[in-house]
């Protein structure tokens, strides 16, 4: 059962959701657990870790193109042939390179020219990480530099829990495509709201998207208690399920802020973890009914 | 003239509501509202969308099935298994196409279509303060950041055509490719940290792309006594690595408060400290530029 935590937008507090919903369940379940940090470009699940072990390690490779300048003729094929703008020719000065940060390694240029000018190097993009944590794991996928080409990371870490009993994902924010990767294969997602005009248009989006993607979900509402109760209402009116509403309390900005766990000191929140848990099950299996 | 980008390698710690009260301060400015996903600070500044455009940013590719000759060559060349052929019959799969173009220029007998996408849309609106760029994306479009290219380009012009001194960039969540869009050509950048355990991680990563970019950098710590023992590394971080602290705001339930009644700080709580230390930041902000 895979449990997508998600929010296009970001600091709704995905991580906070995550972090203690599975220490709230993992001693308490017979499965094995997997907690997942999918925010590739900053990941940041690992401080809240304590004892982390050794990491088994696999790293994401992509394919970089060089041009080598002697053989190339300045056909410019390949300039053509790059959807991204990432080619630099100046022909006149017998110039031509490869700019490696808006390449998405698609091998159009290398398929494009004619005079085997092209050759591709391996790179690494980023890595997957993953930690026994006793009867459970930690999974983590990381991109080491800013690239227009998040998937393959993902989809590792994907492969490394695909066969998992449960695992919760912390998601990426944004719905461009890494969040779509994240959330594709959830077989529930979690989707974190605020109150507020912001927040509520927000979820409305949010909704709208997983709607779309035929996904089942149900919403948590995140520092709940100081706007008014209109999301509450519209979550109402058009019958959708509230997990659970996590009330506004700065000291859990402190735990949180602090690198803390905050069910391990909470034992209310602890509980509400535990009920949205519940929540999310019975709906998982009211899906496979 | 003046470009500020405001960027956060984390969500939620405070961009857009530091974007509104900057806003507030400036009087007359253009606004770029860069995410894309949720454009909070149009909601927040209450403005009136003016115009919108379909923007010519995402290409899709499909395959006609009566053309196709079923030769696999597009499914072979493809670097994102973004081709597959359930029961003989080439389809794409959408999620995984980045839109590299080159099954469509390669097909032998031309029968890979690719379209312009009109999912997603710019548009610019009215606020108090002055004209406010924001987009709207589809679902899983967009990795690279064109997009927000384009509403960088349009705000530089109007600002040009209008003779504004100021354009101020609330910049997309997290790290991606997005961010180095937003913050491209910016004379400077305003880096938003909160001291949680990955902020020394998230404050260097954000740093090291503005220098990537050549775009000089500034911090301003925001929630600043949710945990003293990191605020004060960052400062010394800042230190040692020469970058100006222009701010430390302490944590404030009125931001949320002003954030649910949909009004900047300035207008919410005027004579709040967090408003006075705001209004410092930006006036150190002017003096530095």
């Amino acid at each position: 059962m895979k449990i997508a935590i998600a929010s296009t937008k970001g600091g709704v507090g995905k991580t906070l959701v995550a972090v203690n919903l599975f220490y709230a369940i993992k001693d308490i379940i017979e499965e094995a657990c997997t907690l997942v940090d999918e925010h590739i470009q900053v990941p940041n699940i690992y401080h809240y870790i304590k004892e982390l072990p050794q990491a088994e390690e696999v790293v994401v490779n992509v394919r970089i193109p060089e041009i080598d300048q002697n053989a190339c003729t300045f056909c410019g094929r390949c300039v053509h042939y790059c959807a991204f703008d990432s080619i630099l020719m100046i022909k006149d000065a017998g110039h031509i390179k490869v700019l490696d940060d808006y390449c998405t390694s698609c091998g159009a240029c290398v398929y494009a020219c004619n005079d085997n000018a092209i050759s591709e190097r391996t790179e690494a993009l980023g890595k997957v990480s993953s930690y026994a944590l006793d009867k459970d794991r930690f999974i983590e996928g990381r991109m080491y530099a800013i690239r227009p080409l998040a998937s393959p990371i993902i989809q590792e870490v994907n492969e490394h829990i695909k066969d998992d009993a449960i695992s919760i994902i912390d998601t990426p924010p944004g719905s461009s495509y890494p969040f779509a990767e994240s959330v594709r294969d959830a077989d529930f997602v979690v989707l974190l709201a605020e109150q507020g005009k912001a927040g509520k248009r927000n979820l409305e989006a949010n909704i709208q998207l997983l709607l779309n993607m035929e996904k089942r979900f149900g919403v948590l509402i995140n520092k709940s208690g100081l706007g008014d109760d209109g999301l509450f209402e519209y979550l109402q009116e058009e019958n959708i399920l509230v997990l659970a509403d996590i009330p506004y309390n700065r000291k859990y900005a402190d735990l949180h802020s602090c690198g803390e766990i905050i069910v391990q000191q909470d034992a209310h929140l602890k509980q509400l973890f535990v009920s949205v848990f519940d929540k999310i099950r019975a709906g998982v299996k009211e899906g496979q009914a | 003239m003046k470009q500020i980008s405001i960027i956060a390698a984390k969500g939620g710690v405070g961009k857009t509501a530091i974007s509104a009260a900057f806003a507030s301060f400036a009087k007359d400015l253009i606004l770029v509202d860069c995410d894309t996903e949720s454009s909070d600070l149009r909601v927040l500044l209450n403005a009136k969308t003016k115009e919108t455009t379909i923007a010519e940013t995402m290409q899709r590719v499909r395959i006609e099935e009566d053309e196709c000759i079923r030769c696999g060559l597009c499914k072979a060349m493809c670097h994102f298994d973004a081709i597959i052929n359930p029961y003989g019959i080439y389809q794409i799969k959408e999620e995984h196409c980045q839109a590299c173009n080159l099954c469509h220029k390669a097909c032998p007998v031309s029968a890979i279509e690719y379209v312009q996408s009109e999912k997603n849309i710019w548009g610019l609106a009215e606020s108090r303060y002055g004209d406010l760029f924001y987009a709207q994306l589809a679902l899983g479009e967009d990795l690279n950041g064109s997009l927000i290219t384009i509403l960088r380009e349009r705000a530089r012009e109007l600002a040009q055509d209008k003779k504004t001194d100021m354009i101020l960039i609330d910049g997309p969540p997290a790290m991606g490719f997005a961010v180095a869009s937003a913050i491209a050509l910016s004379s400077l950048t305003v880096v938003v940290v909160e001291p949680v355990p990955s902020a020394i991680h998230d404050l260097h990563k954000s740093i090291q792309l503005a220098k990537r970019y050549d775009v000089p950098s500034v911090c301003l710590i925001n929630k600043s006594d949710l945990n003293i023992e990191m605020t004060n590394q960052l400062k010394e971080y800042c230190i040692v690595n020469d970058i100006t602290v222009i701010g430390e705001i302490p944590f404030d339930i009125q931001f949320m408060q002003a954030q649910l009644a949909s009004k900047t700080m300035p207008d919410y709580a005027p004579d709040s400290k967090s408003t006075l230390l705001l209004k410092q930041s930006f006036n150190q902000i002017c003096d530095l530029n």
